[in-house]
């Protein structure tokens, strides 16, 4: 499955990415910048609590009706003049938007932002027929002349890039001839791409929202990438996940008003851009044909399951930009295109548990992540409640930590055997006392701990018997 | 369709409505408009064609696309004078128009204080490529289309649907030029969109 972007073992993928230093730099100040931003405009609009709750309720009311709304907004979008398509599974995603790129002998493609496309490898797919696809997006623009490198955050995907090597990938690729100046590489970006949306014949974009009311498909962006996407090309393709709903303009208000400050610190982007049916028979610009491919792809599976309020995500990716395990281990080591807190509820259930189940480990369960959430999803719970189950319904806990528990079970199970054992414990660790200060090299599960950082001193008596001897001496 | 049940919580208030008990819709927009790196400026219904000329004085009419349709005969003869009009008659001609014109010139359709933002509604051949392909749009905005924020907007839009009526195609919220932080997260302010924006802020007279 495409959200898959990394093989081997997760502990590796950390170990790789925890000593890549300008990736932890990056993220640490971009989490720091985007925080302030963050904290600015949540402040400066007022009521922040309260907003959040109006966000909770429509989406939790919107997920909790979902098919009501997906009916609607299906119906509302045929009445304006809009193909839709529901798909069930990324197969039948592609296969249709194949169907469409066939059919109109389309070539040349572009593309906005859109992590559900990502999610049913769309691009490669319509690159197995023959297309030619422009991500447009600049961080997305990048990542794919770089050789398909997969992003690393769901809104700023290249955060993890030095600009010089953006450059270079620049030079190889577009035969760039000037400096590592952000402005220039734009500049440049502009210019290049320019060319590539005027020849296109078909147009795909994500959608933010969809609103059930008018069938609009609602684009939040800052480039303009996915305005020219919209306004070009002849034939259009929106892919929307299929939770991503809100009944009315109204509820459409206060998500946009908590998407763009949540997720960048602005009181709103550059562009909200509102699209309801293909282009009228008069106007000039803008797609005579707009499709809306409506994706399933293991959304539905969640429905009325413990984790049901993941759905309530807008992709804002406030919960990355606080989380401190992204902070130190980036994107790419979660190995999906869904990184961070949500990224790691999420994976595993649209991906199963058996590729992802270390994810929702990957957590100190600070919390961080539920407070900043702009329609409160409660996700460091949902990230317990995926170690619960992997535990105690899938077995999948690792087998150490399986035999652990299975030891402490036996030591705690009777007084006596309690009593020798955490005796034992203060003798037995003293072995590996380095210079009778801490323990630098464990074995086995201690490994873990001591690969960062030492382990103390034990005691040389237990608390109880110092215990036990200090009530004594009082007494007397 | 059925009504669902719904326990819609009470929507919290904006801090832009105490911004605008000691200050006007105007000075508030500027305000925003301000951080978001869009140029202003103020003028009067009188003096409007004499600003727009002054701006736009070193820009062939060739290069400045306009869509703005006022059924006066004084615009109508600057507009002539001054810049090319996209004409839905002419076909995709008028992309080609917009992708080489410096200035593309817009009439909003009401603008927002909170967030300075204008809004656009794509109808009766507006055009969506005039505010997005030229390097700069200039966009006019009479001071009495500023309301304070984006829930009004959505408001009149909900009302449309109600009432049964279509609504544009196309509805853009423009804030300021095209910007992106997508490189090690600096503001690159012109990608994809105009490079620049300047809003002409329209005082009506007494």
């Amino acid at each position: 499955m495409p959200l898959k972007i990394k093989s081997g073992p997760f502990k590796q993928r950390l170990a790789f990415e925890l000593n890549n230093d300008f990736m932890r730099k990056a993220v640490s100040s971009a989490q720091d910048g985007l925080g302030v931003r963050r904290d600015i405009a949540t402040d400066q609009l007022g009521e922040w609590e309260k907003w959040r709750e109006a966000g909770q309720e429509i989406r939790q009311h919107t997920v909790n009706n979902l098919a009501h709304y997906l009916e609607q907004f299906s119906e509302q979008a045929t009445k304006s003049g809009a193909h839709v398509f529901f798909a069930k599974d990324d197969v039948e995603a592609t296969n249709y938007i194949k169907q469409i790129a066939e059919r109109k002998n389309a070539k040349k493609i572009v593309k906005s932002k859109s992590m559900v496309t990502e999610e049913i490898g769309l691009n490669a797919a319509l690159e197995s027929i023959g297309c030619e696809v422009v991500e447009t997006d600049l961080g997305e623009y990048i990542l794919q002349l770089d050789d398909h490198d997969p992003p690393s955050h769901v809104v700023v995907p290249a955060l993890h890039k030095k600009k010089e090597q953006i450059r270079d990938v620049f030079v190889e690729k577009l035969n760039y001839k000037k400096s590592a100046d952000p402005e220039e590489l734009a500049k440049h970006a502009r210019y290049t791409l320019r060319e590539k949306f005027l020849e296109a014949d078909l147009g795909i974009t994500g959608c933010n929202f969809g609103v059930a009311e008018s069938g609009s498909i609602c684009l939040v962006t800052n480039e303009g990438n996915a305005r020219l996407v919209t306004t070009i090309p002849k034939t259009q393709i929106t892919v929307m996940g299929m939770e991503r709903l809100v009944p009315t303009f109204e509820d459409l208000d206060v998500m946009v008003s908590l998407l763009t400050r949540a997720s960048v610190g602005q009181r709103i982007t550059s562009y909200v851009t509102l699209l309801t049916g293909p282009k009228k028979q008069e106007e000039v610009d803008g797609p005579e044909e707009l499709h809306v491919v409506i994706v399933d792809n293991g959304r539905s599976k969640i429905l009325g399951t413990d984790f049901q309020e993941i759905l309530q995500c807008i992709r804002c990716g406030a919960c990355l930009n606080v989380c401190p395990v992204y902070r130190h281990i980036g994107g790419h080591a979660y190995g999906s295109i869904y990184p961070g807190p949500v990224g790691a509820v999420l994976t595993p259930l649209l991906d199963g548990y058996e590729d992802h189940k270390e994810l929702p480990y990957a957590s100190t369960l600070c919390g961080a992540c539920t407070d900043v959430c702009p329609v409160k999803i409660p996700l460091h719970s949902l990230l317990l409640k995926h170690r619960q189950k992997i535990v105690e319904t899938e077995g999948k806990a690792p087998i150490s930590e399986r035999l652990m528990m299975k030891a402490f079970g036996f030591g705690a199970s009777t007084n006596s055997v309690y009593t020798g054992g955490s005796k034992m414990a203060a003798v037995s660790l003293k072995i590996l006392l380095k210079n009778k200060q801490s323990i630098s090299n464990g074995p086995g599960l201690l490994k873990e701990w001591t690969n960062s950082r030492d382990f103390p001193t034990p005691k040389q008596s237990r608390f109880r018997d110092w215990m036990k001897e200090r009530e004594g001496t009082k007494n007397d | 369709m059925t009504k669902l049940q719904r326990n819609k919580v009470e929507l919290p208030i904006s801090s832009v409505y105490s911004a605008l008990e000691t200050n006007s819709l105007k000075e508030v927009f500027i305000e925003s408009a301000r951080l978001i790196r869009a140029d202003i400026i103020e003028t009067t219904q009188t003096n409007l064609l004499d600003t727009l000329t002054e701006l736009i004085k070193e820009i062939p009419p060739e290069k400045v696309l306009s869509s703005i349709e006022r059924g006066n005969t004084e615009w109508d003869a600057w507009l002539q004078a001054n810049t090319t009009t996209w004409n839905p008659t002419l076909g995709s001609k008028n992309i080609q128009h917009a992708e080489q014109a410096t200035v593309g010139l817009t009439y909003c359709d009401h603008a927002l204080a909170e967030s300075g933002t204008v809004v656009l509604l794509n109808e009766n051949n507006k055009g969506r490529s005039v505010s997005l392909l030229p390097e700069i749009h200039v966009v006019l905005i009479p001071t009495n289309s500023i309301i304070p924020r984006l829930q009004k907007s959505m408001t009149m839009l909900s009302e449309r649907i109600k009432q049964g009526k279509p609504i544009p195609t196309c509805i853009n919220f423009i804030t300021g030029p095209s910007n992106s932080a997508d490189i090690e997260s600096y503001l690159v302010v012109g990608v994809h969109g105009p490079l620049r924006t300047i809003y002409v802020i329209i005082d009506e007279e007494t």
